[in-house]
């Protein structure tokens, strides 16, 4: 064990005391297409302390968008409950739902999905349009968070004329604007390169230090997980008859 | 209006297909507004038109001349106050093609029979009525030709010899008359009766036409009836209407026009609903992706719902707008340079009101299907369709 491996161990102990933030209670989902039942997630319970930083690693397949989506309320589960920062959401309506993943979470997604018809700034301020916050107050937070990701300069620019790395920084900029607690990141390194993977690793491992953001991020690359303090292994569940 | 700028900025991404769509909407509306003051022109005509006037026609046609003698047995009947007659003159002036509305009638009840004229000067009126050989002129075509009182106008009749055989009448200028309302048309002239029928080769002591003044409109029709009835079993038998049914009846052909022009607007709107529901939705496909990202934010289905809406309405007020204003313009040239009917074109609030109706029902059918669909997408299954 190196110094770097026990100063991780004890901040891992010392997260176990922590509440917990995020608690998926046996929650079970099956897609159906027509006749057939896909079972992703069968009575799958996992517990997420606030200000952890979490990797979620599986083979292809296994459920791991499922489960993230889940989380983030953008899906509901079969069966079972989640519970994120005390709030039920699994019991909350349709409507109810959306006004929370808006207000609580931030997405991060491989392809950035940032809108290509709007500047990196309007991309940013987009969540915060459905909020009545004066022009001059959204103007400034989307300002800190394009600073924040070091994009101050590119606030004029099109997701276009960005490179991949610059873009998925525009959109942590815009799950950081709102001020969520939670931030959900689906293979956010998928698609860069080495340099730009790190720089954006870099920046999630500083916003869960720093802002004290509870992080999931789904990954294939074992350097990315590096960055987690810890990593939770999904399989598959057995394919029912 | 928050959702403005995510509008405008949308809009620019996709220029050529706005472009083209604003096109087509600014052409219908261009139409639109070149169409609905035809044919509210044609409407006015019928307004002219009096209840409280009858018309007594030769019932075998209406080209047939009726005995003067008729006058004084309608007079007799009740709820009669004033007959007056009217005889169609075929005149031209200069050249055969230059026609004017000539009207030959008693100058004595000419001024109460038709209201819609009107003397300013009493002196020219009197004058008028004293010289049988004088004729009434209207001051648009007064203006028109130069005339003034006094002048002598020779006119061509292409229905009436002189007693010579000769076909040109020359006629002193007795009284030039305005309209009563503001946008009436004064391009015609009035000849005296009598005069005329003394000096005509044919058809003496007939008249085209009564016109039979009442005192009650609500018994117009059993007024009618009764006159008809007078004359029943002669060899001139009478069918008698109101003005304005008269007028209507006549104006069924132009009904006919407006008939055509009113479904011609509707197919040209039709293909405009379609051209642009067509765009408006390739447009949301394409952003379907979009707004799987937007409701994955927080954005609602009724915020996603309102911004198809607006951006819908945004496009047809523009172009409508637009379209209008070109035919308000094309409207204002076309009136100042034209005479008698068409220079009583417009384009009022009236039409801006019809044409605003038409912005909006448009803008919200053609966003209809689009928000419809927007609305039924899964986000995930959307969020699918970036990749
Ligand atoms: N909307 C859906 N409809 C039907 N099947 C789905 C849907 N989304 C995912 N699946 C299936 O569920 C399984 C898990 O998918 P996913 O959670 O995306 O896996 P991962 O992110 O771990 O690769 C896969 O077999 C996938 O085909
Ligand atoms: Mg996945």
């Amino acid at each position: 064990m190196t110094v770097h491996d026990t100063e991780i161990a004890i901040q891992a102990a010392d997260r176990q005391d922590r509440p917990a933030f995020v608690q998926i209670d046996r929650v079970s989902k099956t897609y159906r297409k027509g006749k057939l039942a896909v079972p992703v997630l069968d009575r799958h319970s996992m517990i997420i302390a606030q200000g952890d930083m979490v990797a979620l690693v599986g083979a292809s397949g296994c459920g791991k968008t499922t489960l993230l989506n889940l989380i983030g309320g953008v899906d509901r589960p079969d069966t079972g409950e989640i519970t994120v920062d005390k709030t039920r959401i699994t019991s909350l309506s349709d409507a109810g739902l959306t006004e929370w993943r808006g207000q609580n979470v931030g997405f991060i997604f491989q392809f950035y999905n940032l809108l290509p018809a709007l500047s990196a700034h309007a991309n940013v301020e987009l969540p915060l349009l459905l909020h009545d916050i004066p022009k001059a107050e959204r103007r400034a937070r989307v300002d800190n968070a394009l600073n924040l990701v070091g994009l101050q300069d590119r606030a004029s620019h099109r997701p276009e004329e960005l490179s991949g790395g610059q873009q998925q920084r525009v959109a942590i900029a815009r799950a950081l604007v709102t001020d969520a607690d939670l931030l959900l990141c689906d293979e956010p390194t998928g698609d860069l390169d080495q340099d730009s993977a790190t720089r954006i690793m870099e920046l999630l491992s500083m916003l869960n230090q720093e802002f004290g953001k509870t992080i999931v991020v789904v990954t294939h690359d074992p350097l990315v997980a590096e960055y987690a303090h810890r990593t939770e292994h999904m399989t598959r569940p057995e394919t029912a008859a | 209006m928050r959702f403005l700028s995510l509008i405008l900025a949308n809009a620019s991404r996709g220029r050529a297909r706005l472009a083209f769509t604003l096109g087509s909407v600014v052409v219908a509306f261009l139409l639109l507004g070149l169409m609905l003051p035809v044919l509210r022109v044609f409407d006015s005509r019928v307004d002219f038109a009096d209840a409280n006037r009858l018309m007594v026609l030769n019932k075998a046609s209406m080209m047939r001349p009726l005995p003067i003698n008729y006058k004084d047995r309608i007079a007799e009947l009740d709820n009669v106050e004033e007959v007056g007659h009217f005889t169609f003159f075929g005149a031209a002036y200069q050249s055969s093609s230059n026609q004017i509305p000539a009207i030959v009638t008693e100058p004595e009840n000419f001024p109460i029979m038709v209201e819609e004229v009107e003397f300013r000067d009493p002196d020219a009126l009197n004058n008028w009525q004293a010289d049988p050989s004088s004729i009434a002129v209207g001051r648009d075509l007064a203006n028109k030709h130069g005339w003034k009182i006094g002048d002598l106008v020779p006119l061509h009749s292409s229905i009436y010899n002189r007693s010579d055989g000769n076909p040109v009448w020359t006629f002193r200028v007795g009284a030039i008359f305005d309209g009563a309302a503001e946008d009436s048309v004064t391009d015609s002239v009035v000849i005296p009766y009598e005069y005329f029928n003394n000096e005509r080769i044919k058809g003496e002591d007939t008249v085209g036409w009564f016109a039979v003044r009442i005192a009650d409109a609500n018994k117009a029709e059993a007024t009618g009836k009764a006159i008809d009835v007078l004359f029943e079993n002669s060899p001139n038998e009478t069918a008698t209407t109101t003005e304005r049914a008269f007028a209507k009846s006549f104006l069924n052909q132009v009904g006919d026009f407006k008939t055509l022009i009113g479904a011609t607007l509707i197919l040209v709107f039709w293909t405009l609903i379609l051209i642009t529901a067509n765009a408006q939705m390739q447009s949301i496909r394409e952003r379907f992706g979009d707004f799987a990202v937007m409701r994955i934010l927080g954005f609602r289905k009724r915020h996603i719902t309102r911004i198809i809406l607006s951006e819908s309405l945004l496009t047809m007020f523009s172009g409508g707008v637009i379209g209008m204003t070109i035919a308000g313009i094309a409207v204002l040239i076309v009136s100042a340079k034209a005479e008698a009917l068409l220079s009583l074109l417009s384009l009022d609030w009236r039409d801006w009101l019809i044409g605003a109706g038409m912005m909006a029902a448009t803008g919200v059918i053609v966003a209809t299907i689009p928000a419809i669909l927007a609305a039924r997408q899964n986000i995930i299954d959307g969020l699918a369709e970036t990749l």
